[in-house]
C-alpha cells in the first residue's frame, strides 16, 4: 500500500514524513456518512461524496441548489448556518425535498474556507446504535459522569474516572486517557477496558505516532471517529472544484476518510473502530481520550456531540485539578520564598556564605544542588558540578541570551550545552538557570541529579521505512508488545511550578538587590560627605595639632642655645625630656592620622599582584636596592582582589615591624600563600609574612593589634607610634578578612591574614 | 659686594628664629628680612629684590599658593628664587607649588636640628 500523496520518485524517508501527509485533504469520506459541499455564497453544490445517492433518490449533480435537495425549513436552517459563525460544526435535522412525510436526517453543517459542508448520517446507524444504549439518555449519562468527576479527590482518581465514564457513555471496548509530554510523546495515564483485553495503562507512545498536522487537527476538530477501518472510503467528486486551487478541506468534517498509514496502524493493533476526543487546555493539546473498539462502530452525531461535551468538561476538571495541585505546591514554596527574601534583607552578606539560605532555596526550586555565580566567584552547594562545568554552562547561557535574559532549563546538560565536560563522578544532569545580573550574583543555577527511569513503550518506538514496489514509505510498527527502554543521563523534568517559582525568585531578588544598590549609592554619598569632613579634620589635625608640638621642641632647642655652656645637668635633662615627649606626641598624632586614613578612604578594588605590591612596599621601607643584611623572599604567585594602596600600606607596616623588631644579623622576611586550604575562608586565601625577629610572648599576641599598644620602651627598637598593626587590622577587616599572629619569643613571628584571591 | 638678602615669608616666630640661625650659620653676612603675610611678602619682594625667598604655605589670612600665582604675574623672574618651606608633606601641595613656579619644595622637619640643617644647606647651595 503506497500513500497516494507521496511522490513515487521521492525515496528520502524520515520520521517526519507523516508530518507532511495532507490528511485534511483526504478527498473521501467514511461510508457511514455522506458529504455535500455547497459554495457558501450561492449555495450551489460543488462537491459530493459518491454514496450520496443512498440518501437521495438520485446522485445530486454538481450545480444543484439547496432548494432542489431540501425542503423549505431545512433550506432556511442551512442558510442560517451559511451566514452564521464560521468554523463551528452545527448539528441539525434536514428533510429531503422529495420525502415530506419521512423521518428527518441527522446532519452536521459547517462553513469552512468558503464552503458550506453538510454531512448526513445514515438513518439505519442511528437506529442500531440507539438500541445499544443503556437505559439512561445521553444527557442523563453526562450528568452522572459529571457527578463522578466532581467526587474524585485526586488526580490519579480523576484520570481513572474519566476513562470509566467515557467508556460507559461511548460503549467502546477500551477507553484510555492519554497525556502528551513536552516532547510530544504520550503516556496512558487512565484506562477502562473490556474484560479479556490486556491493559495499556502506563505505556508510552512515541511522538511520531501522532504526526504534527494530526495534532493541529485535534485542536481544530476535537472529536475524531473511525467507524470501521476495513470499510472502503467513498471518494468525493470532483476532487478539485473549478474555482479552487486545492481539494476540498475536510479539517472540520465528521466523516473524513482515514489516512492509509493510520488505518494500517490501527489494523496492526487489532482495532476495528476508534474515536479520539481532544483535551485542549489553554489552547494547547493536553492529551486525548482515545477509544478503541474491536468491531465496527460508527458513531452517531448525537454521541459525537455528547463526547465533545465530555471532552470540554474533562478538560475543565483536569485543568482545575492540576492548577489546584500546582497552587498547593506554589503556596508551600512561597513560604520558603518569603524566608529567602527576609534573609537577604536582613543580611547583605548572605551571598558570601549561602549555607543559611540554601535549605530554603532548594525548596523553592525543587533541586539537589546549586551554584551562585558572581563576576569573580562560583559558590557550589549540595550536588553541583565542578567549577569548570558551571563556567561552561554560564558561558553558553551568556552567548545565547538576549539583553533581557530569562529562565532557562534542561534535563540533560550534556545535550543542551555544547562542550559540557563529562564528569564521571558527577550525578548532575538537569539545570535551571536564573539570571540576576547583580554584582553579588549574576546567575543562580539550580541542579538536579540523574534520574534513571524505565519507559515502557507500546512496541518499538522507532518506525521503519519499507521498500514497496520501487518506492519507500514509512510503515507503522506491527508489534505492540511492550518495549522497555532505560533512560540515563537525564534528570526529572523541571515542572511549570519550578519555572514559575524561579521567575518569582528572580523578580523578588532583582527588586531587593536594586533597592539595596540604591540604598548603597545613598549611603556612599553620605559616606563621601563624611569622609570629606574627616579629611578636613585630618588636615587640620596634622597641621594645627603638630604645629604647637614643633613650637615646644623649637623652644627647648632655642633655650638650650641661649643657655649655652651655662646650662646645668638637670636643666639639660629636663629640656631633653621635653623634646622627647613632644616627639612622642607627634608620633602618636601621625599614627592616628594614618589609622584614620586607612579606615575612611573608599576602597578601589582591583587585581593586585602580590609580588609587585610587596616589592613596592619593601622599596618604600628600605629603598632600592635593599641594604645588605636584609633578605626578603616572596614564595608563590597570587593575584588579590583588593585596594592596591591599602595592601601596600599593609605590607609597609608588616615589613617595617619585621625588620624593626629583629636582632638577627641577616634579617629575613618571607611572604607567601598558605597552602593549608582547609583553613581558608570562603573565597579567601590565607597569606603570611614570617620574620626571624625577636618574637612575641603568647600572652601578648592579641594586644599588639590595639592602637598605641607597645611592648617595648619608646627608645627601644627605633620607637614608633604603636599604630602599625592596628592599621593592618583595619585594612584587613575592611577587605572582609581576618588577621592573626603566631609567634614565640626569639623564634620569630608569622603574621597571617586572609584576602580574596582571584585568577 | 653687598651682602645677600634672604627673605622669610613666615608667620611662625619660632620657625623664623631657627631659620635666621640657620641662614647666619651658612652666610654670616646675609641680610634677613621677614614678612608675616602675603601682602607684606609681595611688598618686600618688590622693594628689596631678595636673592632667596623662603615661603611658608599656611600663612595667616592667605595661602602661599596665592602669592606664588601673583608673583608669576608680576615678578615672574623672582620665582626661581622662591623655596617653599612648609609643614605639609602632601604630594599634591608639592606638585602645585612646583607647577606655580617655585624652584624647590621642602617639608619642615619636626626636629629643630634637622630643620636648621635643611635651611642652612639651602642657603649654602643657592647663595654660593
Amino acid at each position: 500500500m503506497t500513500r497516494p500523496e507521496s511522490p513515487s520518485q521521492n525515496t528520502e524517508v524520515d520520521l517526519t514524513n507523516c508530518d507532511r501527509e495532507p490528511i485534511h485533504l483526504a478527498g473521501a469520506v467514511q461510508p457511514h456518512g455522506a458529504l455535500l459541499a455547497f459554495g457558501s455564497a450561492e449555495l450551489m453544490l460543488r462537491h459530493v461524496s459518491q454514496n450520496a445517492d443512498q440518501w437521495f433518490e438520485a446522485m445530486p449533480a454538481v450545480g444543484t441548489t439547496i432548494e432542489q435537495l431540501f425542503d423549505e425549513p431545512s433550506c432556511q436552517l442551512l442558510k442560517m448556518v451559511a451566514t452564521g459563525l464560521r468554523n463551528v460544526v452545527r448539528p441539525i435535522k434536514l428533510r429531503r425535498l422529495e420525502a415530506n412525510s419521512g423521518d428527518p436526517i441527522s446532519a452536521a453543517a459547517h462553513v469552512y474556507h468558503g464552503n458550506l459542508i453538510v454531512e448526513l448520517e445514515r438513518p439505519a446507524i442511528a437506529v442500531d446504535s440507539a438500541a445499544k444504549l443503556g437505559e439512561l439518555s445521553l444527557p442523563l449519562q453526562l450528568t452522572r459522569a459529571n457527578q463522578r468527576l466532581q467526587q474524585s479527590t485526586n488526580l490519579s482518581d480523576l484520570y481513572q474516572v474519566i476513562a470509566e465514564e467515557m467508556r460507559d457513555i461511548s460503549g467502546f471496548d477500551r477507553v484510555m486517557l492519554y497525556r502528551f509530554a513536552e516532547d510530544n510523546h504520550g503516556e496512558v495515564i487512565g484506562e477502562s477496558v473490556v474484560e479479556g483485553r490486556g491493559s495499556f495503562l502506563g505505556l508510552h507512545y512515541p511522538a511520531t505516532d501522532i504526526p504534527e498536522q494530526a495534532r493541529r487537527l485535534y485542536v481544530l476538530n476535537t472529536v475524531r471517529s473511525i467507524g470501521d477501518v476495513n470499510a472502503d472510503a467513498v471518494p468525493i467528486v470532483p476532487g478539485c472544484h473549478a474555482d479552487a486551487e486545492r481539494p476540498l478541506d475536510l479539517s472540520l468534517s465528521c466523516f473524513r476518510a482515514v489516512s492509509p498509514v493510520h488505518i494500517e496502524y490501527l489494523q496492526n493493533m487489532g482495532v476495528r473502530a476508534s474515536m479520539s476526543i481532544s483535551i485542549v487546555i489553554d489552547d494547547r493539546l493536553w492529551g486525548l481520550i482515545a477509544c478503541h473498539h474491536y468491531s465496527a462502530k460508527p458513531l452517531r452525531l448525537e454521541e459525537r456531540a455528547a463526547c465533545e461535551i465530555m471532552g470540554l468538561v474533562v478538560g475543565n476538571y483536569l485543568s482545575a485539578r492540576e492548577q489546584s495541585e500546582v497552587n498547593h505546591k506554589r503556596s508551600r514554596r512561597r513560604r520558603n520564598f518569603h524566608n529567602v527574601l527576609e534573609l537577604v534583607t536582613q543580611n547583605a552578606d548572605v551571598w558570601r556564605s549561602m549555607d543559611t539560605i540554601w535549605p530554603e532555596l532548594r525548596q523553592i526550586v525543587d533541586s539537589s544542588g546549586m551554584a551562585v555565580v558572581s563576576e569573580r566567584t562560583i559558590q557550589r552547594l549540595g550536588s553541583a558540578p565542578s567549577e569548570e562545568s558551571v563556567r561552561t554552562v554560564v558561558q553558553y547561557l551568556e552567548s545565547i541570551q538576549e539583553e533581557e535574559a530569562g529562565i532557562w532549563d534542561t534535563q540533560c546538560l550534556a545535550d543542551a550545552v555544547p562542550g559540557y565536560p563529562w564528569e564521571a563522578d558527577s550525578k548532575v544532569c538537569g539545570c535551571l538557570a536564573v539570571p540576576l545580573s547583580a554584582p553579588e550574583a549574576n546567575w543562580l543555577l539550580f541542579f538536579r541529579d540523574e534520574y534513571v527511569s524505565e519507559v515502557t513503550w507500546a512496541g518499538n518506538p522507532d518506525k521503519t521505512a519499507v521498500a514497496t514496489e520501487g518506492t519507500v514509505r514509512l510503515s507503522p510498527r506491527k508489534s505492540f508488545e511492550q518495549w522497555k527502554t532505560t533512560v540515563h543521563r537525564q534528570s526529572r523534568r523541571w515542572a511549570m511550578v519550578d519555572r514559575e517559582m524561579a521567575e518569582e525568585l528572580r523578580s523578588g531578588l532583582v527588586e531587593l538587590l536594586s533597592l539595596r544598590a540604591a540604598e548603597l549609592v545613598r549611603l556612599n554619598e553620605e559616606l563621601a560627605s563624611i569622609n570629606a569632613d574627616l579629611d578636613s579634620f585630618a588636615y587640620a589635625a596634622s597641621h594645627d595639632l603638630r604645629e604647637p608640638l614643633r613650637g615646644i621642641k623649637q623652644t627647648a632647642f632655642l633655650l638650650r642655645r641661649e643657655l649655652g655652656t651655662d646650662i646645668n645637668e638637670s636643666t639639660d635633662q629636663r629640656l631633653a625630656t621635653l623634646s622627647k615627649l613632644a616627639s612622642r606626641m607627634d608620633e602618636l598624632i601621625q599614627g592616628l592620622l594614618r589609622l584614620s586614613r586607612a579606615g575612611q578612604a573608599n576602597l578601589q578594588f582591583e587585581r593586585v599582584d602580590l609580588k609587585e605590591v610587596v616589592h613596592e612596599a619593601l622599596e618604600m621601607v628600605v629603598g632600592r636596592p635593599a641594604p645588605s643584611g636584609i633578605e626578603v623572599v616572596i614564595a608563590g604567585d597570587a593575584i588579590l582582589w583588593a585596594d592596591y594602596l591599602c595592601v601596600r600600606e599593609l605590607f609597609t607596616n608588616l615589613i617595617t615591624n619585621g625588620l624593626k623588631y629583629n636582632e638577627s644579623d641577616l634579617k629575613r622576611l618571607e611572604v607567601g600563600v598558605w597552602q593549608n586550604s582547609d583553613a581558608s575562608d570562603e573565597g579567601h586565601a590565607i597569606f603570611y609574612l614570617r620574620d626571624n625577629g625577636i618574637g612575641i610572648a603568647p600572652e601578648n599576641v592579641e594586644e599588639v593589634f590595639q592602637v598605641f599598644r607597645r611592648l617595648h620602651l619608646p627608645e627601644e627598637y627605633g620607637g614608633g607610634s604603636g599604630a602599625g598593626l592596628t592599621i593592618c587590622h583595619k585594612i584587613i577587616t575592611r577587605h572582609g578578612g581576618r588577621i592573626w599572629i603566631e609567634s614565640e619569643p626569639k623564634q620569630g613571628s608569622t603574621i597571617f591574614f586572609t584576602l580574596e584571591q582571584v585568577g | 659686594m653687598s651682602p645677600a638678602t634672604v627673605c622669610f615669608i613666615e608667620d611662625s616666630d619660632l620657625d623664623f628664629e631657627v631659620g635666621m640661625i640657620a641662614v647666619h650659620q651658612a652666610n654670616p653676612n646675609a641680610q634677613i628680612i621677614r614678612a608675616k603675610c602675603c601682602n607684606e611678602g609681595r611688598k618686600i619682594i618688590a622693594e628689596s629684590v631678595p636673592q632667596l625667598i623662603f615661603l611658608d604655605l599656611n600663612l595667616t589670612r592667605c595661602k602661599g599658593f596665592e602669592l606664588l600665582a601673583q608673583l608669576a604675574e608680576t615678578f615672574p623672574e623672582c620665582l626661581r628664587r622662591v623655596v617653599v618651606l612648609t609643614t605639609s608633606s602632601n604630594a599634591v601641595d608639592r606638585e602645585t607649588a612646583l607647577k606655580l613656579g617655585a624652584s624647590e619644595f621642602y617639608t619642615k622637619s619636626p626636629d629643630p636640628d634637622q630643620y636648621l640643617r635643611t635651611v642652612s644647606t639651602i642657603v649654602s647651595k643657592l647663595l654660593s
